[in-house]
């Protein structure tokens, strides 16, 4: 009997490291998910309808070095490009009235691996008059 | 006179009225009636120079302004603040009536505070020290005025001509006109306003404000009867959001009388600053 229950709790203790064990390995790829982030994420303008401006740190990261760029999702125009690199960060000037989407695409397979966004919101909505800004 | 000018413009707005809506930020309906409105809080911290003699401000609270700032608008009727001058935290809001509407132009009747009065008793009694020369003067009463607000529209910038009485509203003698100017300049996230203005004030609104009657003559205050002045004024104002409900607000004006004032014995200087910083939390 006590054979037994030794032997049960050196199968638990077994089974517990492999899932320790496991969990790490998977905490450790998810640690080179390709990842994309904006800072900041928002940008607050006066009025509804205003270009917003705001100076944009990019930072991003990927499991394997190699060529990567990011580009803008509405328009798919590339904005920065890095070589054999694995991470880094670009700082930008900011300048919209709307929501834009960003994606780190690898620069030769054209695979899009992550994507970010900069939101737009404001203080004032925007009225249907045409100088919202002339009434006091 | 008075009661027929304003019987003439009622009959104006009856007859005349078709006046586009404002609109402002929110709508609401109440009995099926539709009214637009906007409400904004504000706390300020303020510097201003004082131009009756020995006057200063004294305690910090002289220094903290705070402010309910609202919008109204209903058919034409509307209550609004001039959210991009210096002294509407101190003044309050204006309340009118829109007679006549066009892209470019508008004319409203319009009644509002134009000059700040003050009681010389509070002032003493605020005071650390002894102020003589206001010592038993009369209060002088906030000059609210009625009159016709002419404006006129641009791509970013805006004219206003006011015709005001303020002898219909409050118990100040005469009346003004006041022209005002102001251009908008967009900067980034910034709205920069540069304002400028000049006021022509009667003599009899002068005279309430800055003249000595005979039952206020001191020893070191004589009597003194005010002529008509003309104020110019030049202001800058910024504003900056931080979030979707807080902005960032500062304020820096001059303004200066171009006549005698300071022959008025109660007056000490003929020019005035004021430096305002604060917040607004729009509802």
């Amino acid at each position: 009997m006590y054979f037994k229950l030794g032997n049960q709790v050196a199968w638990f203790t077994l089974a517990f490291t492999l899932l320790i064990g496991l969990e790490a390995h998977a905490e450790s790829t998810a640690d080179k998910t390709p990842v994309i982030t904006a800072q900041p994420s928002n940008c607050v303008t006066l009025h509804q309808g205003r270009a917003c401006f705001a100076k944009v740190v990019i930072n991003w990261q990927v499991d394997q070095p190699g060529n990567y760029c990011i580009l803008a999702k509405h328009n798919g125009q590339t904005l920065h490009c890095w070589r054999n690199l694995k991470e880094s960060q670009w700082i930008f000037e900011f300048q919209s009235a709307e929501k834009v989407e960003y994606q780190l695409v690898a620069a030769d397979s054209k695979q899009i691996l992550a994507e970010t966004e900069i939101t737009v919101s404001w203080v004032h909505k925007a009225t249907p008059r045409k100088r919202r800004w002339r009434l006091f | 006179m008075y009661k027929s000018l304003v019987a003439a413009l009622l009959l104006f707005c009856t007859t005349l009225s078709y006046a586009n809506e404002k609109k402002l930020e929110n709508e609401s309906t109440v009995f099926n009636e539709t009214f637009s409105w906007q409400i904004q809080m504000g706390l300020s911290g303020y510097y201003y120079d004082i131009i009756l003699k020995d006057v200063e401000q004294v305690d910090t609270i002289d220094f903290i302004n705070a402010s309910l700032l609202i919008d109204f608008y209903y058919k034409g009727f509307f209550i609004q603040s001039n959210h991009r001058r210096t002294d509407t935290h101190t003044l309050g809001a204006e309340v009118g009536y829109q007679l006549i509407v066009n892209d470019e132009w508008e004319l409203d009747i319009i009644s509002k505070s134009y000059i700040g009065g003050f009681d010389p008793e509070f002032i003493q009694d605020d005071s650390s020290r002894d102020i003589p020369i206001i010592e038993g003067l009369d209060s002088r009463s906030i000059g609210s005025g009625v009159g016709l607000r002419y404006n006129r529209y641009f791509e970013n910038s805006q004219l206003s001509i006011d015709v005001a009485s303020l002898g219909l509203s409050s118990s100040v003698n005469g009346w003004l006109v006041e022209a005002f100017y102001t251009q908008l300049i967009p900067y980034r996230n910034w709205d920069i306003y540069l304002n400028s203005s000049i006021t022509f004030y009667a003599k009899e609104t002068m005279d309430y404000y800055f003249g000595i009657d005979p039952h206020e003559v001191t020893e070191i205050r004589p009597l003194y009867t005010a002529k008509s002045d003309i104020k110019v004024q030049l202001e800058a104002f910024f504003q900056h959001p931080i979030t979707e409900k807080w902005t960032f607000n500062a304020g820096f004006s001059y303004s200066r009388y171009l006549g005698d004032i300071t022959d008025s014995p109660i007056v000490d200087q003929p020019d005035a600053s004021q430096i305002m910083l604060g917040v607004l939390y729009v509802f």
